[in-house]
């Protein structure tokens, strides 16, 4: 359930240039499976994620990185009643938070491994990693993060262990290794791949926009392999652009858009049991779709009052 | 006064820029160089032209920051001569030494270099911890969280308070910590605000008391320990990467 964006053509371009007696870590293939539920008693999305370091790998998992960054152009997201494993955590993340204050989707991390870590950082990520019991290869671990927002596609990166120090000359009589160089090798010992993580949504909020959103995430699973079939992905599309369709006409007809998005619904969990959707294509195709839902109804509560208030 | 001989020159006014030392002086081709039709050199020996000017194409800034005096004079008669100062530095930084605080320490700004290229060698480079204001809000917090992680079971239950070595010069440029103007020996980075030393030990904050273990796996080692391993951690949460140039270096985004 992941792409890898390869960086070999500039790790093999740095190596021919350093003479370095210890391997580099190398990620050949890490997998990060994603699930997302509502936690009933506070409306929040958890997510899951189980990394695994793939048997065939030569270094060990030291961070695991998702993208949580956000349009300007989006809702301004509040952190109240986010979640932390303990008040040193909470703490971290509220010293951390107004240097991206505008900039992520704030997240918060209820449950930590023994021996994990996790923050936000400047880069835009939720960051979590460990200092001892890393998972070496063959090994995994299961991550946790709750956010507020119904999930998109987002890029994770797992980050080996490896210490600069170990592996490059000093620098203090010589200049030896350019810092580009050196930060060009760090960058591509990093595995990168696709996973879920919290959407930045657009305000104001435009029933329609969000429907060719979700639109994008059934063909954007599909070539993820999170939608197995063809004919999954043209039923998803059917079902929403329909619900466009109806949402465009007349008023009368939004019951219509509503009852099909009802469908999509209704769908996911027969199709995910069935193995054409896996966790991340159910999970974007309900929570989304939930979320556009409840959007309409609220709007459909807002024109209900304004009629009935209006003046005879 | 056409096809007159005219020689221009920069020399550096001792002891700006944070470096105080003059002896060697700051030899005359690390002091900037002035480039006409393809050379450079300091000093540049040019010709008036019809209209009794000379000009050169460019100049290239001294690697060494501070104040600069620029001399142009006759060939002939040097006491024929005008001057005009130049100050040679990178965009404003701030003083991390202004911030009144218990949280962390400041060192290396007096006694004797430990850098093995000039050991013992007295420090003259007493305001050495400025940085850009980008990266000091950074290192307040990593250093704050560094210091609230010691204190949980994971840390070993003690509050960390580090030392934090040179930054920067006021004005940047080349940190020569032998004070001998090397350009590219002991600090070859420090040079725009983004660099920063820590010591290779953690104290406790109580009672400020040098704890056993610092932040490398051994003294000699390059190796980061879990300690270390942590303040990397909230080091890279903010954009700080470790560099290997000195006992512990961290850059945010430079050097």
């Amino acid at each position: 359930m992941k792409r890898s964006i390869g960086f070999l053509t500039s790790l093999c371009f740095c190596l021919s240039q350093l003479s370095i007696s210890q391997t580099l870590p190398h990620f050949s293939h890490v997998s990060a499976y994603a699930r997302v539920e509502r936690i009933e008693s506070s409306s929040m999305m958890l997510y899951s994620y189980d990394v695994t370091n793939d048997i065939g790998n030569t270094g060990t998992i030291r961070r695991f990185l998702i993208d949580i960054s956000r349009r300007t152009s989006s809702f301004s997201p509040d952190t109240i009643g986010l979640p932390f494993f303990d008040s040193f955590r909470e703490l971290s993340f509220r010293l951390m938070y107004p240097f991206v204050v505008s900039k992520i989707i704030p997240v918060g991390f209820p449950i930590l491994p023994a021996h994990w870590d996790a923050s936000i950082t400047v880069s835009l990520m939720a960051r979590f990693s460990a200092d001892t019991l890393r998972p070496e290869p063959g090994q995994g671990v299961g991550l946790q993060m709750v956010s507020k927002w119904p999930p998109t596609i987002r890029k994770f990166i797992v980050v080996p262990v490896f210490d600069v120090g170990a592996y490059f000359p000093s620098m203090e009589d010589s200049n030896a290794v350019p810092i580009a160089q050196m930060d060009s090798i760090r960058e591509a010992i990093n595995y990168n791949g696709w996973t879920l993580g919290p959407a930045s949504i657009d305000s104001p909020f435009v029933a329609i926009n969000f429907l060719d959103t979700i639109k994008s995430y059934v063909n954007e699973s599909l070539t993820l392999n999170w939608i197995t079939t063809q004919a999954t992905a043209n039923k998803y599309t059917a079902l929403i652009d329909s619900a466009k369709t109806n949402l465009a006409a007349t008023p009368t007809r939004r019951g219509t858009a509503k009852a099909k998005l009802d469908s999509v619904i209704v769908n996911v969990y027969p199709d995910s049991a069935a193995g054409l959707l896996t966790s991340e294509a159910y999970a974007l195709l309900r929570f989304n779709t939930e979320y556009v839902l409840t959007k309409l109804r609220e709007e459909d509560s807002e024109l209900q009052e304004e009629g009935e208030t209006k003046p005879r | 006064m056409s096809g007159a001989s005219v020689r221009i020159r920069s020399e550096f006014v001792p002891f700006s820029g944070g470096h105080e030392h003059n002896n060697p002086v700051l030899p005359a081709n690390r002091s900037g160089l002035f480039y006409k039709s393809g050379s450079g050199s300091n000093p540049k020996t040019l010709t008036t032209d019809s209209t009794g000017t000379a000009v050169v194409d460019s100049f290239r800034a001294s690697q060494i920051a501070g104040k600069f005096l620029i001399t142009a004079y006759l060939a002939s008669d040097s006491t024929m001569k005008d001057t005009v100062n130049l100050n040679v530095r990178v965009p404003p930084l701030f003083d991390f030494a202004t911030i009144q605080t218990n949280f962390w320490g400041l060192t290396g700004n007096t006694g004797l270099t430990t850098y093995s290229g000039c050991p013992n060698t007295p420090i003259r480079h007493s305001s050495n911890h400025w940085g850009t204001q980008a990266m000091a809000d950074a290192l307040q917090v990593v250093l704050i969280r560094f210091l609230q992680w010691g204190g949980t079971q994971d840390g070993g239950g003690r509050f960390l308070k580090l030392d934090l070595n040179d930054m920067s010069l006021e004005t940047g440029g080349v940190f020569d910590i032998c004070s001998t103007w090397d350009l590219d020996r002991g600090h070859s980075l420090h040079r725009i605000g983004a660099s920063v030393d820590i010591d290779n030990r953690r104290r406790d904050f109580e009672t400020g008391q040098i704890l056993p273990g610092g932040l490398k796996i051994h003294p000699d080692s390059a190796r980061f320990n879990r300690w270390g391993e942590q303040l990397e951690e909230y080091m890279n949460d903010h954009g700080g990467f470790r560099c290997p140039e000195g006992p512990i270096h961290f850059g945010f985004g430079g050097n």
